[in-house]
C-alpha cells in the first residue's frame, strides 16, 4: 500500500513539474487575463458592462436572425443590404458613441467586415467587435428577444 | 493490475476502426472579379476516400450572400462530388473572405470551404459620411473620391439633397481623382441628408453613389 502511495506521488510530482516547465517554457500559453490576448479590436461583453461609455449595437447577422432576437435596441446591418440598412446605424450613431458589432460567432466574419467597412467606408473611430459574438450575448442575458 | 488497465487502454485506442472521409482536392479558392461581375462562382471537388459512406449532413455559408449547391448527400467509397458556391456581391467592394461550413458524420470537426474574391471598387469614397455638431463652426469638410477600375470613366453630376448643403467637386491631378467639398451654410440645426455621385460607368446603366452629411443635434 505504501509503495503504491510513493508511486501516485511521484507520478503526480512528475505530472507538476511537467506542467511548470511547459507554463515558463510555452509562448502559445493561455494568458491569466482573458483581455489581454483579445484579437485586434475585438471586446468582451463583461468589459462594457463594467464601463459608463454609451454605445450603439449593431447586429450583422441576417435579417431573419435579427427577427428572431436581438440585443436591445441594436440595429440590423449587414453587408447584403448595407445601402439602405447604413442610413439608420448613421442616424442612431452619436459623435460620443462607441460602436459594437456582433454577429454568429460559429464560422462568421460578417461583424469584422462590417466594423472594417464602418471604419474604412463611414469613418467612424471607436468601432469594435463583440468576442464570442451573438453566442456570448445570450450566455450573458439568457434567452434575448426584442 | 495497473499494467493490466494500461495494457487494454493502449489496445482500445490503437485498434484500427472503419471510416469513412472526404478528400477535398482544395478547400480554398481565390476568385478575382471583372469591374461589371455581380457574382463569383468556386467549385470545390472531393472524394470519399475512406472504407464506408459518407453523408454530409449540414452546409452552412457564412453569410446570406452565398449559396452552396450539393448534387446528393451520401456518398459511398471512392465515389467523388463537388460543392457550388456561388457568392452574390452587392454592394460589396475590395477582398471579400466568404466560408462554407461542411458537416459529416464521418468527422465531428467541420471542414471549412473558403472563396475569396477580389472585387474591383469603382469608386472608393473616403469618407462615405461626414457630420457636424450642431452649433460647430461650418468649415469645409472634403471627401476624397478615387475610381479604382483601369476604364475610362468620370463624375458626371454631383447633387445635394438639402439647400443647406453646398458641394463643389474638383478634379485633382492623380488619374481617376476627385476631391468633393462639401459646405453647411449654418449648422444651427439638426440635419441628415445625402449628396449623390452619379458616374458615367457602366454606359448601360450607370452607377451612382451617396455621402451621408449630418448635423447632429
Amino acid at each position: 500500500m505504501a509503495n503504491c502511495l510513493k508511486r501516485i506521488f511521484l507520478m503526480m510530482s512528475f505530472a507538476v513539474v511537467l506542467a511548470l516547465a511547459n507554463f515558463y517554457a510555452n509562448p502559445a500559453r493561455p494568458p491569466w487575463n482573458p483581455e489581454a490576448d483579445l484579437p485586434k479590436g475585438e471586446v468582451h461583453y463583461a468589459s462594457l458592462e463594467q464601463s459608463q461609455n454609451s454605445y450603439l449595437w449593431v447586429d450583422a447577422r441576417q435579417e431573419a436572425e435579427f427577427a428572431h432576437g436581438h440585443y436591445p435596441d441594436a440595429i440590423n446591418l449587414n453587408q447584403d443590404n448595407w445601402d439602405s440598412m447604413i442610413i439608420e446605424v448613421l442616424d442612431k450613431w452619436q459623435p460620443s458613441f462607441k460602436t459594437i458589432v456582433y454577429c454568429s460567432s460559429r464560422a462568421c466574419d460578417s461583424s469584422h467586415a462590417v466594423a472594417e467597412r464602418l471604419r474604412s467606408e463611414m469613418g467612424l473611430t471607436d468601432v469594435f467587435v463583440l468576442h464570442g459574438g451573438w453566442e456570448s450575448l445570450i450566455l450573458e442575458m439568457g434567452q434575448i428577444k426584442d | 493490475m495497473i499494467n493490466n488497465i494500461f495494457i487494454t487502454w493502449l489496445l482500445a485506442i490503437s485498434i484500427p476502426v472503419s471510416y469513412g472521409q472526404l478528400d477535398w482536392k482544395t478547400t480554398q479558392i481565390t476568385h478575382r472579379a471583372g469591374a461589371l461581375d455581380q457574382e463569383a462562382i468556386g467549385v470545390f471537388e472531393f472524394t470519399n476516400i475512406g472504407d464506408s459512406s459518407v453523408t454530409i449532413t449540414e452546409v452552412k455559408p457564412s453569410c446570406g450572400c452565398t449559396a452552396a449547391a450539393l448534387e446528393k448527400k451520401t456518398f459511398a467509397p471512392g465515389e467523388s462530388g463537388k460543392i457550388e458556391a456561388s457568392f452574390k456581391f452587392g454592394s460589396r467592394q475590395g477582398l471579400q473572405s466568404n466560408t462554407i461550413l461542411i458537416t459529416t458524420d464521418a468527422d465531428e470537426q467541420p471542414t471549412i470551404l473558403t472563396l475569396k474574391t477580389l472585387i474591383p471598387t469603382l469608386l472608393d469614397i473616403k469618407p462615405g459620411f461626414v457630420y457636424w455638431k450642431a452649433g460647430d463652426a461650418p468649415d469645409a469638410k472634403t471627401v476624397t473620391l478615387t475610381f479604382g477600375i483601369d476604364e475610362d470613366v468620370h463624375i458626371t453630376e454631383v447633387k445635394s439633397a438639402h439647400s443647406n448643403i453646398e458641394t463643389f467637386l474638383k478634379e485633382t491631378e492623380k488619374k481617376g481623382e476627385y476631391q468633393l467639398v462639401i459646405l453647411p451654410l449654418t449648422t444651427d440645426e439638426g440635419l441628415r441628408t445625402t449628396i449623390l455621385i452619379k458616374t458615367d460607368y457602366p454606359k448601360d446603366t450607370p452607377r451612382s453613389f451617396y455621402v451621408h452629411v449630418h448635423i447632429k443635434e
